[in-house]
């Protein structure tokens, strides 16, 4: 079984989410944390 | 709250990133920024859970939040400064939902807000705010086709259990919690318009 390394997965879960939140979902709730410069100009 | 939860997301990216040798300040910024939505939503969803199961309205909790982030998934929608106001909001919606299962909405009512529910999806959906706006044609175009079809769904869910099961409390909880969302969508519309016209 492939060993999975934690702290890669995390760092990467959170770059997926961020990058597939901006220009392409809508958050669930009422509220829309600021989307860094740096995300806005990638896309 | 959002300074609590972007701590803990700074913590978690420089406990995930410990190994690397250098993060730059951009890389940061986007793993800061993934983390503090995922821990938004987990902290939301567990405040509804908690405030459900105190309650003893789980499933009256799963068919309002469950309507309304189904449709605002798709159709978008004004949004409050700070995460507690957006939590706020929440237990606003929860708590309008149960209030009106509890009553009888005439049927006049229930087609009035029919009307307006699908009038402003076909019109607005999906409606995103200038901090996180959709410009790519084909996801805008999923968005819509999404909140139409989800519409429908909720409808029919509406339907059902309204008119065939006769269970009008779930019936006048599903359109509470649409109508909320396409409310939301219209302050958007209306704020959105106030700033172009300050443009």
């Amino acid at each position: 079984m492939k060993k999975i390394d934690l702290k890669k997965a995390t760092a990467k879960l959170g770059e997926r989410v961020a990058q597939e939140s901006v220009g392409k979902s809508i958050p669930w709730f009422f509220y829309e944390p600021k989307v860094p410069a740096s995300l806005k100009e990638k896309k | 709250m959002e300074k609590i939860i972007e701590k803990l997301a700074n913590k978690i990216v420089h406990w995930s990133c410990s190994n690397q040798s250098e993060l730059g300040s951009e890389q940061e910024e986007i793993l800061v920024y993934g983390y503090v939505l995922l821990l938004e939503n987990a902290y939301k969803l567990l405040v509804l859970l908690i405030v459900a199961l105190l309650t003893h309205t789980l499933t009256e909790t799963i068919i309002i939040v469950g309507s309304l982030v189904l449709l605002r998934n798709f159709c978008g929608g004004v949004h409050c400064h700070g995460s507690i106001g957006c939590t706020l909001s929440m237990i606003g919606v929860w708590l309008a939902g149960l209030f009106v299962s509890k009553i009888d909405i005439p049927v006049p009512v229930i087609f009035v807000m029919a009307g307006i529910i699908i009038w402003t999806i076909v019109r607005y959906a999906p409606q995103t705010t200038r901090n996180n706006p959709i410009q790519n044609i084909s996801v805008l175009k999923r968005k819509r086709i999404g909140a139409i079809l989800v519409m429908f769904f909720l409808f029919g869910a509406a339907y059902v259990s309204g008119i065939l099961w006769g269970r009008t409390d779930i019936m006048n909880m599903i359109l509470t919690a649409m109508l909320i969302e396409v409310i939301s969508m219209l302050i958007l519309v209306e704020k959105e318009e106030k700033s172009d016209e300050e443009d």
